[in-house]
């Protein structure tokens, strides 16, 4: 009987040493460099985009769609994160030199983002801290939305991409910060690619959200106001928002940014 | 006489169209022929007709008796070689241009020309008088000098038959001069036979041994500069009033037209 | 000059064929991972198991012999087109192949085949996208059988602008993340991980390489008119029909396994031919090496130049390509 539960202890460790022996990470994207920092496991980064400001001396291997194979090859990692983005012929190319791959993609729910998150933890031996956070995220989201399912539900048009218009279909994690916060996403069923401004006036959203990119945001909203029959726009519920806090949301800072798109929806409501 | 080519019966034209109507011509060996007609008779569509470019909706070109659509492409240019109106200006020496006239003979994994095939480039260079530009580009020389190397090119091809499309038309008399002396030197001393297609009936008269008019793709008549060039034949397939005199030093037909200011003369 | 006309190609082969050795080393030992030049000896051939070694013959190796067999198909296709088509601008690309090849492979990915049927799937779907495009073209422009240059240049340009519109139309209804492939391909990489499609260019490269020169001969004709040529005993029509469909071929290869890159097939032919005149028995061969040492070259700079990001190699070409041939043809009078 020792013997036995010496044994399953012994697998169970094999299989946990995995994790406890990734001392080296490269990440291909921004959003997986801040996921493994809220994981502790930042200082075993050891390659990076050039897209993620750290001071520390982290070598830098290419953008978010070209990773620079070579490089990664010489730094010897445990393991390589990558994104949808990533070519997937220099992914071919890791994989066939025996370097461990995980490719993360784009949640399409709050709930896969969470599961994701999760296993990241898994890989580089966080398990439970991802849980943990996992766990505290799930209460605060449970709490807002029950919140704001006491408001009346509002149409809201969210719009990522100016000239050529681009918008967020249900395939987005964000369509989730849409429905949590008590609102219909106008776009929700539509197909990929650039969306009709038609679409939109026709659908009279009561707030439209811009993700900003500079200047554009501005400009987008001096267009929109030309448009005096859709609700946003006759109440002035057009609402600018950084980029950084919508796409490269994670589950620690989804609970913040859920909360702040319900004091955008429900002005009067939220506090 | 040994006959180089027979054309039998021969209809062609492009596409659909027939131009030439039922030709029948006999070509001996060491004449030379020449081929002349109003424009759109069908001269320069017989000559290609006759060196295999155009095939022939009915009749045959016979030449060592053998149909010459039955011979293979290569076959053809070692019996036929012709000198055209004008080639591509390529940047190649005439040296170069002169001994692609050898390609008929090459072997199939032939690559590179032999010494045989210089020596014989350099002879026909030589009687054509092209051997001293032989190192100038085909680009660069004249036109009159472009026609000779062609000429040369040809003789390398050493075919039975040699067919020329309008040989003089771009050149000036010196040139128009030279070339048909050399044709004729060639003709009396290689015994080759040549036909030509040509716009001038003095030239045609001064250098044919025999003539076939051509009129709307028919041939009106085939016979010796003499019995073709008449006042009467030329007014008839020409429709174009002529006097026809001798040549005071060949005695060949020489062809006088009538203008329309000489008209009124002859009429007052 | 007629006699020492051997000597004066073989004097360039080998010149040619000395600097494609060199460039070869010098692609093999420059790089990001930054490996010490005067270790690579020693690790190519004792240390087997370091990660230099995979990074040297997994990573370098492969791309020098992939630009080897690509910008030799590419240079030696644009040398053949250009014989046939007696016309400076035509290039492998004019006559539809890349287009019909991006077309298949943006199918393929919008269509998410990749994750069926694994990544082996473009290549094969670029190769069938360009043979297709290649019966269209040769079809829509042969009567009774003989290619005309003008219907089959103009079919050709025409199929081209089709197929990129449908390119575009298929990248605006694509999810991001497929649009995002479909680009990268097209941008051309000479990064393919695996190593079979490399040896199958090398081998089709080569093997059009021996078939393209028993038309040289042919070729050389066909430079003086198409009616001269006839008058040689060259048959002008099936010289046509075999280059054309070797040329494409060679594109067709190129494209499926490489992605679209351009310039290689235009500028080498008119670069050699600067140099040697027109004659197709040099021509072919140095056309060959020289876009082999070419492509090379530029993928070389495009792997370093602003490293760690790499430059699509396309862009080296085209920079570098152009500038070189508009100085050559200030320099030297263009014989065409």
């Amino acid at each position: 009987m020792l013997r036995n539960i010496i044994i399953c202890f012994c697998l169970f460790a094999a299989c946990c040493s995995f994790g406890s022996q990734v001392n080296r990470i490269v990440s291909l994207g921004p959003t997986v460099t801040t996921e493994l920092n809220i994981l502790g496991v930042g200082n075993k980064i050891v390659g990076n985009t050039i897209y993620s400001k750290d001071s520390k001396n982290i070598a830098k291997i290419g953008n978010i769609t070209e990773a620079n194979v070579e490089k990664i090859v010489s730094l010897k990692p445990d393991i390589v994160f990558a994104t949808d983005l990533s070519n997937p012929t220099q992914l071919a190319l890791l994989k066939k030199l025996g370097i461990k791959i995980f490719t993360m993609h784009n949640p399409h729910t709050y709930q896969a983002m969470c599961e994701e998150f999760v296993k990241i933890g898994e890989l580089v031996g966080r398990k439970s801290r991802a849980e943990s956070i996992v766990e505290k995220s799930n209460r605060e989201v449970n709490v807002l939305r029950a919140e704001s399912s006491k408001y009346p539900k509002q149409k809201v048009f969210f719009e990522i991409g100016a000239n050529p218009l681009f918008t967020i279909t249900k395939d987005s994690y964000i369509n989730d910060f849409i429905k949590f916060a008590g609102g219909i996403n106008v776009a929700s069923d539509a197909s990929a690619g650039i969306y009709s401004r038609e679409n939109v006036v026709a659908n009279a959203p009561d707030v439209i959200i811009i993700m900003s990119m500079g200047i554009v945001g501005k400009q987008e909203k001096m267009i929109w106001a030309k448009f005096d029959t859709i609700p946003a726009v006759k109440n002035n519920r057009i609402f600018i928002m950084s980029a950084d806090k919508l796409a490269s949301s994670n589950p620690l800072s989804f609970p913040g940014t859920l909360k702040e798109i319900m004091t955008k929806l429900h002005p009067d409501k939220v506090k | 006489m040994l006959s180089v080519m027979d054309i039998n019966n021969l209809f062609a034209g492009y596409g659909n169209k027939n131009i030439l109507k039922d030709i029948n011509i006999s070509i001996n060996n060491g004449d030379i022929l020449g081929i002349i007609g109003p424009n759109g008779s069908g001269k320069t569509t017989l000559l290609k007709t006759a060196c295999g470019i155009i095939k022939p909706t009915a009749g045959e070109v016979v030449i060592e008796s053998k149909n010459l659509y039955s011979l293979s492409v290569k076959e053809i240019a070692r019996k036929v070689a012709v000198v055209t109106q004008s080639i591509e200006p390529v940047m190649i020496t005439v040296l170069e241009y002169v001994v692609m006239g050898r390609m008929p003979y090459y072997k199939k994994f032939q690559f590179f020309e032999s010494k045989e095939d210089y020596r014989l480039a350099e002879k026909f260079m030589q009687l054509t008088d092209t051997l001293r530009i032989k190192d100038q580009y085909m680009s660069e020389i004249s036109g009159g000098e472009r026609q000779l190397a062609q000429v040369a090119r040809a003789l390398v091809q050493q075919p039975l038959i040699l067919l020329l499309d309008e040989p003089t038309s771009h050149l000036d008399i010196t040139h128009q001069i030279k070339i048909l002396d050399l044709i004729r030197r060639l003709n009396k001393e290689l015994n080759l036979t040549v036909v030509m297609v040509l716009h001038d009936l003095n030239l045609a008269a001064e250098y044919c041994t025999k003539l076939t008019m051509l009129k709307d793709g028919k041939i009106h008549l085939t016979d010796t500069p003499d019995q073709v060039l008449t006042y009467k034949t030329i007014e008839d397939v020409y429709d174009t009033i002529v006097i026809v005199e001798k040549n005071p030093l060949s005695g060949k037909p020489f062809i006088i037209p009538v203008t329309e200011e000489n008209k009124q003369l002859t009429k007052s | 000059m007629i006699k020492s006309r051997p000597s004066k190609y073989i004097l360039l082969i080998s010149v040619l064929i000395i600097l494609l050795i060199f460039v070869s080393i010098v692609s093999l030992c420059v790089g990001s991972a930054q490996i010490n030049f005067s270790n690579i000896f020693d690790i190519l051939f004792y240390q087997h198991n370091t990660w230099q070694y995979s990074v040297l013959t997994e990573i370098r190796l492969p791309r020098i012999v992939l630009g080897f067999a690509v910008g030799g198909s590419l240079g030696l296709a644009g040398a053949l087109l250009q014989g046939v088509f007696r016309n400076p601008l035509v290039e492998p690309y004019t006559l539809g192949i890349s287009g019909g090849a991006s077309l298949g492979v943006s199918l393929v990915i919008v269509l998410q085949l990749t994750s069926i049927f694994g990544l082996f799937v473009l290549p094969l779907a670029g190769f069938i996208g360009a043979i297709i495009t290649m019966f269209f073209v040769y079809f829509l422009s042969a009567k009774k059988g003989v290619l005309k240059i003008n219907s089959l240049l103009l079919t050709g340009v025409m199929i081209s602008f089709i197929s990129s519109s449908l390119v575009m139309l298929i990248m605006s209804i694509a999810k991001p993340e497929a649009l995002h492939s479909i680009i990268f391909w097209v941008m051309g990489s000479l990064a393919q991980p695996n190593n079979n499609l490399i040896l199958i260019a090398l081998i089709v490269s080569l093997i059009g390489l021996i078939i393209s020169y028993f038309f040289c001969i042919r070729l050389n004709g066909l430079a003086l008119g198409e009616d001269e040529a006839r008058n040689l005993g060259i048959n002008t029509a099936s010289t046509r029909k075999w280059v054309f469909l070797i040329a494409s071929l060679l594109t067709g290869l190129s494209v499926s396994v490489a992605g679209v890159i351009g310039f290689v097939g235009l500028v080498v032919p008119h670069m050699i031919r600067i140099y040697t005149g027109p004659d197709h028995r040099i021509l072919l061969l140095a056309s060959f090496l020289t876009g082999a040492v070419f492509l090379i070259i530029s993928d070389t700079i495009a792997r370093v130049i602003i490293s760690p990001i790499e430059l699509p190699v396309g862009v080296i070409t085209g920079i570098i390509g152009g500038i070189i041939f508009v100085y050559a043809l200030n320099r030297k009078q263009m014989r065409l």
